[in-house]
């Protein structure tokens, strides 16, 4: 065999560039880079590295959709920014002389502080979006292109280069395109579609409609804590949370393989978070307060901990937040879905007026 | 010509309403039905025909020697590699290099035949994590770690670690972490033998 380096294509390196950290074993990176033939979409997990190319000559179209997703992680991230700096600060200031406050507040505002680093960077990252590329045998997300500033830097850097390699479109041939010769040509990829909405179904998010209701109730109970006593109120606070985190749960559960929107299942997620967040805040927190004010807990009064009214009072803003963002975002989707289904239906023959008429 | 609302092949992936053909190439836009933004570019390879397959293959006679594959098909080449007769369909040319489909399979999977692979493992940062993370939290791993670095080194020092061009250096930094963490090993273990010889003969010297 010949030797190999005296083949490898000369590469450089295209916009854009995924990075996922979920866990050490389980981290992601994806970058593109062109070389005088293709494109090759680099994907290296850990210590393994897979590549696609797309050759120029074979690219039958680059599709670049927007999404809702950035801006659900700003939401999330300037939540937990505050939540976990007004917390910090609080201990901080209120108890500077007991050592386990002030590590839990430093803790916090440590992590307040990484939540808002990545805040900034998703702001400066820009609008999210979800890249395609098309072969007649393929279709591949690129997710080096999540986002839509380096997604069209690709799309300048490429199509000209692709266009030197096949001519470009002209009008004509887009006039052709539209009638039959799309269908034509692009069975392959419309089959492809097919089988990946097959998979995929309709879900009208009626679980999730149930969910943000319940939310918007508990962000009613939580605010009244404290203040609205009655006998039995710790076991309906004890009997919404389970309820909440069983919708939470069948939520979670019925959304996989659905068409809902991104931003809806990443909320679900959220909410998940928050309900956890909520939880911890209403068990641990109470001890904690408790014994940093040198009482027992059985003596724990609601209203002797001014810092737990607050965290209450910003936890009900959060819940009736997300409540409304959930039912909105549920509402959007039902009106996005008939909308869709109206256009992409199959216009019914006009019946002809009979003499009657 | 069609109307401006026919479907394209192409879908949004906000509300997986399938595109209108006037988005096509038209720079960016909006999706009809959920108004989120979007750019549709499209290229001459989607209005090519499909091609008819390839050209069918010669029957094998009587006197003549048939594919191991398809034994009904007239073999054209042998497998460079392994020998066997192949006919034109299963004849794969790799760099002037003609084999047949398990072979090729075989050597990607050995990394004997790199150029095909769609897959790499990246020993060099195997190796210099095996060198760095156990520094980070104990040193005592390292007696391990630092031998099992080395092996990786030699041993995949050759291997082709990456579809694109890669430097060695994280073997290098690796394999010098490595032997200073030996060097470090080998002088505690003879510290300590000299203090037990010291011990044994009774601290006279």
């Amino acid at each position: 065999m010949a030797d190999a380096t005296s083949r490898e294509a000369t590469y450089r390196r295209l916009p854009g560039r995924s990075r996922r950290f979920i866990t050490i074993a389980d981290n992601e990176s994806q970058r593109l880079w062109l070389s005088d033939t293709h494109i090759l979409n680099l994907k290296v997990k850990w210590a393994t590295e897979q590549h696609r190319r797309f050759h120029l000559n074979e690219i039958q179209a680059i599709t670049i959709t927007q999404t809702d997703r950035g801006r659900t992680q700003i939401f999330s991230m300037a939540v937990l920014t505050l939540l976990l700096g007004a917390l910090g600060l609080y201990l901080l200031l209120t108890y500077p002389e007991i050592g386990l406050a002030l590590a839990v507040g430093y803790i916090a505002l440590g992590v307040a502080a990484l939540t808002l680093i990545g805040l900034v960077v998703n702001l400066v990252q820009g609008k999210t979006c979800v890249t395609r590329i098309y072969t007649a045998v393929q279709t591949e997300e690129l997710r080096a292109l999540g986002r839509v500033r380096p997604a069209h830097r690709f799309l300048e850097v490429v199509t000209p280069l692709i266009e030197a390699a096949q001519g470009s479109v002209s009008a004509e041939d887009l006039d052709g395109l539209e009638g039959e010769a799309v269908r034509a040509s692009a069975h392959a990829q419309a089959a492809g579609l097919r089988a990946e909405a097959a998979r995929i179904h309709h879900s009208e998010a009626s679980p999730h409609l149930l969910l943000y209701g319940l939310f918007l109730l508990g962000a009613l109970n939580v605010g009244t804590l404290g203040a609205i006593e009655y006998p039995g109120r710790a076991w309906v606070d004890g009997l919404m949370t389970a309820v909440l985190m069983t919708a939470c749960v069948v939520a979670l559960v019925k959304q996989r393989n659905t068409d809902l929107p991104q931003s809806l299942q990443v909320l679900t997620w959220v909410s998940l978070i928050v309900l956890g967040v909520g939880v911890y805040i209403g068990t641990g927190a109470v001890s904690f307060f408790t014994v940093l004010d040198g009482g027992a807990p059985e003596t724990f009064e609601f209203n002797s901990a001014p810092v737990l009214r607050i965290t209450m009072l910003v936890l009900t803003g959060v819940m009736t937040a997300l409540g409304a963002l959930g039912i909105w975002d549920v509402l959007r989707h039902r009106r996005n879905s008939a909308i869709a289904r109206t256009i992409t239906a199959a216009p019914k023959p006009v019946e002809e007026a009979g003499p009657d008429a | 010509m069609a109307t401006q609302t026919e479907t394209s092949p192409f879908r949004c992936e906000a509300c997986d309403a399938a595109y209108v053909s006037r988005v096509l190439n038209a720079g960016e836009v909006e999706c009809g039905a959920c108004g989120a933004g979007a750019e549709v570019r499209i290229f001459h390879a989607l209005l090519k025909k499909v091609e008819p397959g390839a050209a069918p293959q010669a029957l094998v006679l009587d006197d003549e020697s048939s594919c191991f594959y398809h034994p009904k098909k007239k073999a054209e080449i042998p497998c460079e590699h392994c020998g066997r007769f192949l006919c034109a369909l299963c004849d794969i040319e790799i760099h002037g290099n003609h084999l047949c489909a398990p072979c090729v399979e075989a050597g990607a999977a050995t990394g004997q035949a790199e150029d095909v692979a769609a897959e790499y493992v990246q020993y060099d940062t195997i190796a210099l994590s095996l060198a760095l993370w156990p520094m980070l939290f104990f040193f005592w791993p390292t007696l391990f770690t630092a031998p099992a670095t080395l092996f990786f080194v030699v041993r995949y020092w050759r291997r082709k670690l990456s579809v694109l061009p890669r430097r060695r250096w994280r073997f290098v930094v690796a394999g010098v972490i490595a032997l200073a963490q030996i060097a470090v090993w080998a002088s505690i273990f003879m510290g300590i033998s000299g203090s037990f010889l010291t011990f044994s003969s009774g601290g006279a010297v």
